[in-house]
């Protein structure tokens, strides 16, 4: 490229300007870049269970009620099931209401057979096994509390009128679920004086393709009884949990786009700015046989260029920051494995490139349109 | 000091510019608006519900009223003891209240939500007295039929009035529709207290309020609630309930700081970037008006002055743009109750006048470099400029 020089040149020719400029678009590209995380942070969390051919059954009424244990063998009689597990969400919180983490009762032996995704140290499973009060907690959650193995904990309760009083016998490694707790359901069934129900029934299925047959069929199968139940794939579940939260992909978008027109327009002042001072040098390079469309590539290369380098100052900046500070923390759980990822980044890198695009394309065009001697003539 | 009427006659002179900046800048005010308006219907619709004057009996440890239950003969015990207020007929001022979660199919989501239906007496009218029917009647007591509020007509299937609806094997008829000024209570289904509990096969009620007829009776209430060992029950006042729901809400709070803080920090960058500009076209206008005299001082605050204006009216766009905002209705789940909170998007005077001030305060910091950059300009240097 030999206009690198003189685009580079221009790029600078008024430094406060320019920094200005890529700071704008630094920070509203950090912001941009934050918000798609989010958004990417919670498809992420529903695609938890991916490739581990699992159903949900819950209550047909709602979550918070109850199904009968009864169930349970009904489902797993249904030919293509390998395996059901009962699963309860205590939502219980340890310390503070703002240690805000998932926990559940579980049944343990089903661990390695339903919950095989969980990789678990046999050794740890089978001390977990071996206590009524145990728990298996997620390697982040231990780091995040600063737990060991063995330590004696306490959880406050939140949902059901017991405190869970747990002793930590091993630890899981699990792609998404990193801060999660499990305990056995028995203790929690004995503290809530045995009513043998419990929120929903985890289904392992051999053939992905039945999947959606076997849902059909335990629905069907308990359609008339005192408990209907609803049957989800994992992915449906967790993403219901997200649609609880409203349009929060609408919300997202609406402001991301704001804050991105908000930096076309104030892009375009500047960048009209720039081109107006440089009207005479323009008509110089006219003049000297510079075409009109290398003019105007010259300028929008110089344009895009600024802008890229601002939504790439702030999208880059954004993912180093949150791969060095723990957003788990930060948020308290809110965000766990929290980052921006390669798509985000280049959505981040395009749409800075067309703010460029959009906001210098008309003042180069006007620049680059000048005729020599109008341009020669102008005092700016 | 230079007059105002320069500073509007150099918006007017750059025309364009001027106008994509206030276009600009009220974009980001509009946004930070319409944030804190939702914040604003959300804190409104959740946690300034309920009464000071009110207790609220709860079984002990329940964060809310579906996981709490409270025994018929425990409200029994309540209703005996003193300082309770009575109303003009002499009726004991206690309403026992069930609360049910149904999952009812949106408009936009035939999947649906969770609503909150809540099984009261003619008692609960009589203590929230904000709660008005404005269409169809009130249900009699003992059947079928519930009151919906309008918030929750407006976004979910089959509850209009004379609609009827199916939940488990029963059948509701909606033969009201009721407003509640706003509070948590405007994202609920109201009905008899008696028929929902057979209907759903509960032989309890979730909470028990209680209004106490001064402080002291508020206090010997609440004391001799939580003494009696047989009850396990606890006792807060109503509205202490519902602002430690905002717990559930978290989200909401953290996103409104985070856009709020970026979107200012873009104003300010955008107000001294467009303040840059017109006073690098202006270079030698201003030194002619400091060999003319003016101080340093003057041209100083001049500039600022006009960047303050810019934004001001920036932000005063802004507002008219998130205006429309004001009307829109929609819900998000509150995740300590588990049901949906319907809410309107609330701009009031308060989140208004916010959002201005910002508008004026990034004008003033963004004006503030280009301004110092101003005044301190060569005389000479400027003058000679083309």
């Amino acid at each position: 490229m030999k206009f690198a020089k003189l685009i580079r040149r221009n790029l600078f020719r008024n430094k406060v300007r320019a920094i200005l400029t890529m700071l704008l678009l630094a920070v509203i590209f950090f912001f941009v870049a934050t918000l798609l995380a989010i958004l990417d942070n919670f498809e992420n969390f529903s695609n938890a269970g991916e490739g581990a051919n699992r159903l949900v059954v819950q209550s047909a009424i709602s979550l918070a009620n109850l199904l009968p244990y009864a169930h349970e063998e009904k489902i797993r009689a249904i030919p293509g099931v390998v395996d059901t597990a009962k699963l309860q969400w205590i939502g219980a919180y340890y310390k503070e209401k703002t240690n805000f983490f998932a926990n559940f009762a579980v049944d343990v032996d089903k661990m390695s057979t339903v919950f095989d995704d969980y990789k678990v140290d046999p050794k740890d499973l089978a001390a977990f096994a071996a206590d009524r009060r145990g728990a298996l907690v997620g390697k982040d959650l231990m780091t995040r509390f600063g737990w060991k193995v063995g330590d004696r904990i306490t959880l406050k309760r939140q949902i059901f009128p017991f405190d869970p009083e747990l002793t930590i016998r091993g630890t899981f490694v699990h792609p998404v679920q990193t801060t999660t707790l499990f305990f056995p359901m028995e203790y929690f069934q004995q503290s809530m004086g045995n009513p043998g129900q419990v929120g929903t029934f985890w289904v392992k299925v051999k053939d992905p393709k039945q999947m959606a047959a076997i849902s059909q069929q335990i629905d069907a199968m308990f359609k008339n009884s005192d408990y209907p139940t609803e049957t989800f794939t994992e992915k449906e579940f967790q993403s219901n949990f997200l649609s609880m939260m409203g349009n929060v992909k609408l919300l997202f978008t609406a402001v991301s786009s704001c804050a991105i027109f908000m930096v076309i327009l104030l892009a375009a002042i500047t960048m009209s700015m720039s081109a107006r001072e440089r009207v005479t040098e323009i008509a110089v390079l006219k003049a000297i046989g510079f075409e009109q469309r290398l003019v105007l590539g010259i300028m929008l290369t110089e344009f895009i260029l600024l802008t890229v380098i601002g939504g790439a100052l702030g999208s880059v900046g954004a993912h180093y920051l949150y791969s060095v500070v723990d957003m788990g923390k930060v948020t308290q759980g809110f965000l766990q494995n929290f980052g921006i990822h390669a798509k985000t980044l280049a959505i981040c890198l395009a749409s800075s490139a067309a703010v460029g695009l959009i906001a210098g394309g008309l003042p180069a065009l006007r620049a680059s349109n000048l005729r020599v001697v109008d341009g020669l003539r102008r005092v700016v | 000091m230079i007059p105002i009427k320069y500073n509007i006659g150099n918006l007017t002179a750059r025309r364009v510019s001027t106008l994509m900046t206030i276009l600009g800048i009220g974009v980001v005010i509009a946004v930070m608006i319409s944030m804190m308006a939702l914040q604003n219907g959300v804190n409104s619709a959740v946690v300034s519900s309920g009464s000071k004057d009110n207790l609220m009996v709860m079984r002990e440890g329940a964060a809310a009223e579906l996981s709490s239950w409270v025994t018929k003969d425990a409200f029994r015990i309540i209703r005996a003891m003193p300082g309770i207020a009575k109303d003009n007929s002499g009726a004991p001022e206690i309403s026992p209240e069930l609360v049910i979660i149904f999952k009812i199919p949106k408009k936009d989501d035939p999947k649906g939500s969770n609503v909150l239906v809540r099984g009261v007496t003619p008692m609960a009218f009589t203590m929230r007295p904000y709660v008005k029917i404005i269409e169809g009647r009130m249900f009699r007591p003992g059947v079928n039929e519930v009151i919906v509020a309008r918030r929750i007509r407006d976004r979910f299937v089959n509850t209009a009035l004379g609609d009827t609806f199916q939940f488990g094997s029963t059948k509701y008829n909606v033969v009201g529709v009721f407003d509640a000024q706003a509070t948590a209570f405007d994202s609920e289904i109201w009905c008899d207290s008696d028929f929902l509990g057979q209907a759903r096969k509960r032989d309890a009620y979730s909470s028990v309020i209680v209004r106490p007829v001064d402080r002291a009776a508020f206090e010997s209430i609440k004391a001799g609630i939580q003494n009696e060992n047989r009850l396990k029950l606890d006792v807060k006042s109503e509205y202490q309930y519902y602002a430690d729901q905002s717990n559930g809400l978290a989200g909401i709070v953290i996103l409104v700081a985070i856009v709020t803080f970026f979107m200012t920090i873009g104003a300010i960058l955008g107000t001294a970037n467009t303040m840059f500009s017109a006073i690098a076209s202006r270079g030698r206008e201003l030194a002619t008006l400091r060999a003319l005299g003016f101080k340093r001082r003057t041209i100083l605050l001049s500039v600022i002055v006009e960047s303050a204006f810019i934004s001001l009216l920036g932000g005063i766009a802004g507002l008219l743009l998130a205006l429309p905002v004001n009307a829109i209705s929609t819900g998000t789940t509150n995740f300590v109750t588990f049901s949906e909170v319907a809410f309107n998007f609330r701009i009031n005077p308060q989140v208004a006048l916010t959002g201005i001030v910002i508008a004026l305060l990034a004008g003033i910091i963004g004006g503030a470099l280009p301004a110092i950059s101003a005044a301190r300009m060569p005389i000479t240097k400027a003058l000679r400029e083309i």
